[in-house]
């Protein structure tokens, strides 16, 4: 079969073959298990622009609760190419080209506090980032010799984060944010961003957040320098770190 | 009155919303448009993003974008303006890194629409301000993000327009209530520089932050110095042999941050030794409560004040909420200023504001 | 739940019994260390048993109120009961009405004249009793409707529910239900476990889960009977008496009928940073109160092992067991209710992680035979990935129902990713019925190599149990902790949350909601 280029300006789902577009998706509609529940499924897709609606399982969770998984057809396309163009990928140094470069342009133990605050009580997200085991085979940010971490656990206060940033002089805050139910993770970073304010420290220090939805566009939105999501090894963090500081060195402010 | 009018005495003008989608892109848009009819030169910078085209948090709603005529000046990232397509002439480059990009000031050679992210830090938005001015703008306007208060500030603008709006609650009567505790912390009571305390605090904030937190007594007389960091660390039990050990204390001031963990402490001791605690702060951005109002403090016997005011000069309205409910916007605004005097009270898109109308579909504001 | 017919570990008797007598030995050290206090959740607990309940002005609750006043005068080292049963001697008022003239700045209860001790006593101790009696009623009642409708066959089915809103609580407790749920357990927000007060009323409002409240406990309890009336089928219900509140929250659950409780202050103490003699103190009396009323208490081992390697950490795991089993039988719990904890989270690209799983699984059945034991599913390793946690639950179910533990909390595809949705659980639910039913006398059929790779593992975390014990043993359980063996977390003694709330008492200390339960366990 010859190769065909994908026109990566019109891209949509693919499944079996290119531009098939087709979707998975599960759902519940708290309606009665019924036939008029799965038109009501199907009428749902075809109003959320899907083409080709089909439902291959529907079952009851309990009386007034229909579960539905459903195949439909994408119709809608993205430019993926102007996405590219738009750069916000951040290029990723390996674990030694961090050693190295933090050598050469920090020449200083950098000062990270991490803490997962607020009420969430997950502290996988920032164990994962700054204990010595890391994730998936990547050490976390105290296995290198480039940085002096401090990790708070989880349900640590916006207040305490701060004063221990401050006690140790943090060239940058990791905040992470596991809980999303109600925005709570928005809420939570916000007043963190405004208490460094509050402090006068927020042109000194890092801020960076991360989270299963936490994104790079809502960091910038919440006043923080970086933000990231699900799929960060701790190198891609100590990247953004060691990049930052350098070039805040050679742009005194 | 027209907005643009009311704010006009503020070269550099903070607009912060209560939440996300309280209408302060909208407020933006028509400060813009009466500015440009009147002639005015204007720069904007934002705190977080500005015109873009999704929510950020919800995808599915649209914002509106931001329109500047040409010949405003513009702080924003270098990549979202040229991903504009807007001709412009690029002025300074402030070596400024978002996750966006770096941050350059630009004048627009003609007009367009922008997405705005500036710098996040105040005090680096007080100086693209204070830069745009420089450059020929006669009016900065330095928009905030989600709920962020920091551009509020007195030491970064003249003056604050609020926004709030129908997203805060599906109940009006708890969106008139939020609003209300909103400006009631917007507008903390000063304390005079010339009176005894309002001196003791305005010293202690001079000494700088090193200090962080100081107790006074009422005739400003003999302030004690407490540890760094004292109002981010202190513990119930610390904070109640605080007052213990200083009988006469009537007020501690902070420097920094003021936590509400700080707050609801102080309130206990207080309660419980039947005192009543002045808190001082250097302004209102600098106090953070969520769980209470300030008057669930002032009934248990905390006061709060601050050294320098905010000035409030408009509170805008969006009646509408997002892929969700919406109240009629003049009963909101009347429900408003019942319970918020001294501010002029404007939904920027209703047919009776005679305001010039800002270059927005009105479909994002589809009424019932 | 019946023992295994004989050892398909091999164990040496010796090695378990020397566990055994090292367990026995920490428990009494840490009993002897926690002598001659009580903390102020503790008192609370006793107003919350002798009735009261609600809250001030404020929103500040009355049992708070009560020994706040207490605390405030220095009265809390003779105990709350003492002032309360003076003050019903000397105003003839029931311990609520005492409490709302509290809370009204109307009654002073250490400025009272103090009666005769002994009349005192007397009567702090006839209150206590007729309340523990008509508790007791309640819950003979229940267990009576439990046995009538008739237990399910274990592994019993352990769901969680965690919207936030008590009344969405419902919505999702009645589809886990249908879908074969046998115990419901409702999350608490997450920062509960750090109030030093229980909030008052029915609440819609919480972070990851929704808050323990009385009237929260009723809406469940309420929804999940009329749900075993319509079904024929009964429901447990069960709630976390963990964090700053252990023991006030199982007075709650033992007045609402609830059947199970998350137990454990290990879990406070390392992962909430409670303070590690409080968190042992409000343990002792809330498995107390557990205990006396026959709620199956769920300790918390299964944690460790999200902070630490599973396979390194698997001793601490067994360890804990052993030590937890001895503390819960010195306050008076029976084996019957002990439902250890244990959990599947061994990391997916481990080469044979399931014959791992399988040895601890079946190990921590061995030790413990008499014991429910609460088999947590994998989480730490799962991600957004939702198809393979999924193919993770599919292999933690088997060895659940292959190595027959009481209790399964049942693993949810969409684990790591958010507060899991209904359908979700349902989901979940239909993985386990399919292979419990499929696998459901595998156990029965099996038996291991003779020194092959499980009965191997096995007998590495046996004696690797038994160095920690005994190493423990030598330096005591909260040195131990301090020095990090439990889930790599140190904490130290004179630190962590709710230190303040801790009361040296006096000669004359009265609590004889805990002397009546004490003299029940050991009749």
């Amino acid at each position: 079969m010859p190769e065909r280029e994908v026109d990566l300006t019109r891209v949509r789902p693919y499944a079996d073959h290119l531009g098939d577009g087709l979707v998975q998706m599960s759902f519940t509609l708290p309606v009665p298990y019924s036939l008029a529940a799965r038109r009501a499924a199907l009428e749902l897709a075809s109003a959320m622009g899907f083409e080709e609606p089909e439902v291959v399982h529907y079952e009851q969770l309990t009386p007034g609760y229909t579960y539905f998984v459903m195949y439909v057809r994408c119709a809608a396309t993205v430019d993926f190419a102007s996405l590219q163009e738009e750069g916000f990928d951040i290029e990723y140094l390996s674990e030694d080209e961090i050693e190295t470069f933090a050598a050469e342009h920090v020449r200083r133990p950098i000062v990270v506090v991490g803490a997962s605050t607020g009420s969430d009580t997950h502290s996988v997200g920032i164990d994962a980032m700054l204990n010595l085991k890391g994730y998936h085979g990547h050490h976390g940010l105290e296995g290198y010799r480039a940085f002096e971490t401090y990790n708070l656990g989880s349900q640590v206060p916006n207040a305490a984060l701060l004063a221990k940033a401050i006690e140790v002089g943090a060239d940058a805050i990791l905040v992470s944010q596991t809980v999303t139910q109600q925005n709570l993770h928005v809420q939570n970073l916000t007043e963190l961003v405004e208490m460094v304010e509050a402090e006068g420290r927020r042109r000194e220090v890092i801020l960076a957040c991360g989270g299963p939805r936490v994104t790079n566009e809502l960091a910038k939105e919440l006043g923080y320098d970086a933000g990231f999501s699900k799929g960060t090894y701790p190198h891609h963090l100590a990247s953004f770190i060691v990049r930052e500081l350098a070039a805040r060195a050679a742009v005194p402010r | 009155m027209l907005l643009s009018e009311l704010t006009r005495a503020a070269p550099r003008l903070a607009l912060v919303g209560l939440a996300k989608n309280t209408g302060k892109t909208v407020t933006l848009n028509a400060l813009l448009a009466e500015l440009s009819a009147a002639g005015t030169p204007v720069g904007v910078t934002s705190v977080g993003r500005d015109g873009e085209q999704h929510d950020v948090i919800d995808f599915r709603i649209d914002k509106p974008r931001v329109r500047l005529e040409e010949g405003s000046l513009v702080a924003t990232t270098d990549a979202l303006l040229s991903a504009s397509g807007t001709g412009h002439e690029l002025l300074d480059r402030t070596g400024i890194g978002t996750p966006l990009g770096e941050v350059v000031i630009a004048r627009l050679l003609s007009a367009g629409e922008v997405e705005v992210a500036g710098p996040s830090a105040a005090q680096d938005a007080r100086a693209m301000a204070d830069a745009m001015l420089a450059h020929g703008a006669e009016q900065a306007l330095i928009d905030g993000a989600i709920d962020r208060r920091a551009a509020s500030s007195p030491h970064v603008a003249d003056g604050l327009v609020a926004c709030t709006g129908a997203v805060l609650s599906e109940d009006v009567h708890e969106v008139v209530a939020r609003t209300r505790e909103a400006i009631e912390l917007v507008r903390l009571p000063t304390l005079a520089a010339d009176g005894p305390l309002g001196a003791a605090a305005h010293a202690l904030a001079l000494a700088g932050s090193e200090h962080g937190a100081a107790v006074l007594s009422a005739d400003g007389a003999g302030a004690a110095l407490l540890p760094a960091r004292y109002a981010l660390t202190a513990q119930a039990a610390e904070i109640a042999a605080l007052l213990a050990e200083h009988r006469d204390a009537a007020a501690i001031a902070v420097s920094g941050a003021l936590p509400e963990s700080f707050v609801r402490d102080v309130a206990l001791a207080a309660r419980r030794s039947r005192r009543e605690i002045t808190l001082v702060v250097a302004d209102a951005t600098h106090v953070f409560v969520h769980e209470r109002g300030v008057e669930h403090y002032r009934a248990q016997g905390v006061r709060l004040a601050v050294l320098a005011p905010i000035d409030l000069l408009a509170l805008t309205v969006n009646p509408v909420a997002p892929q969700s409910h919406s109240f009629d916007s003049a009963r909101l605004r009347d429900l408003l200023s019942e319970e918020i005097a001294g501010v002029p009270i404007f939904d920027v898109l209703h047919p009776s504001y005679r305001g010039a109308q800002p270059p927005v579909s009105r479909a994002l504001r589809s009424r019932p | 739940m019946s023992a295994e017919a004989r050892s398909k570990l091999d164990l040496d008797p010796g090695v378990v019994n020397a566990c055994r007598q090292a367990a026995h030995q920490i428990a009494e050290q840490v009993t002897e260390q926690i002598a001659g206090m009580t903390t102020v959740s503790v008192e609370r607990s006793v107003t919350r048993l002798l009735g009261i309940d609600g809250a001030d002005e404020h929103e500040v609750p009355l049992p708070n109120v009560v020994v706040d006043q207490v605390q405030a005068a220095g009265g809390l080292d003779r105990g709350v009961a003492f002032w309360l049963a003076n003050a019903i001697i000397q105003t003839g008022r029931s311990p609520q009405q005492i409490a709302e003239a509290v809370a009204a700045d109307d009654l002073d209860l250490c400025s009272l004249q103090v009666a005769d001790e002994h009349q005192i006593r007397e009567r702090a101790r006839e209150e206590c009793a007729a309340r523990l009696a008509q508790i007791s009623e309640r819950f003979a009642e229940r267990r009576a409707w439990r046995e009538q409708l008739g237990e399910a066959p274990t592994p019993l089915r352990y769901v969680l529910t965690a919207t936030g809103n008590v009344y969405e609580d419902v919505v999702h407790a009645r589809a886990v239900a249908e879908a074969g749920g046998d115990i419901v357990a409702v999350i608490r927000s997450t920062a509960q476990s750090l109030l030093d007060y229980v909030p008052y009323g029915p609440t819609t409002e919480g972070y990851g889960g929704t808050f323990a409240t009385q009237a929260n406990f009723r809406i469940m309890r309420e929804a999940m009977d009329e749900f075993s009336r319509e079904h024929e089928r009964y429901v447990r219900l069960s709630s976390f008496c963990s964090g700053l509140c252990m023991s006030e929250i199982a007075a709650m659950g033992a007045w609402e009928g609830f059947d199970n409780m998350v137990n454990d202050a290990l879990y406070g103490i390392l992962y909430r940073d409670i303070n590690i003699v409080r968190g042992l103190l409000d343990q002792r009396v809330s498995r107390m109160i557990n205990g006396y009323f026959g709620v199956v208490i769920n300790t918390g081992e299964d944690n460790y092992l999200r902070t630490a390697d599973a396979i390194d950490a698997a001793p601490s795991v067994t360890a804990s067991q052993f030590i937890n089993h001895q503390l819960a039988r010195e306050s008076g719990v029976p084996d019957a209710q002990i439902a250890l904890g244990d959990a599947f989270e061994i990391d997916v690209p481990v080469t044979n992680g399931l014959l791992y799983e399988w040895a601890q699984a079946q190990l921590t059945r061995e030790l413990f035979p008499d014991c429910p034991v609460k088999y947590m599913p994998p989480t730490r390793h799962m991600d957004g990935n939702l198809f393979r946690t999924h193919a993770a639950d599919s292999l933690f179910n088997l060895v659940t129902v292959a190595t027959g533990q009481g209790i399964q909390t049942i693993g949810v595809p969409t684990e790591g990713i958010f507060t899991p949705h209904i359908h979700d659980r349902v989901l979940g639910l239909q993985n386990v019925a399919y292979v419990f039913n499929a696998a459901r006398d595998l156990g029965d059929e099996i038996e291991f190599r003779r020194g092959g790779i499980i009965q191997t593992r096995a007998h590495e975390v046996l004696a690797g149990a038994r160095a920690l014990l005994e190493r423990i043993a030598d330096e005591g359980l909260i040195d131990a902790i301090a020095q990090a063996t439990f889930g790599d977390v140190s904490r130290r003694r004179d630190e962590g949350r709710g230190i303040e709330g801790i009361v040296t008492v006096a000669d004359g200390y009265l609590n004889p909601l805990v002397d009546l339960m004490r003299e029940a366990s050991y009749a």
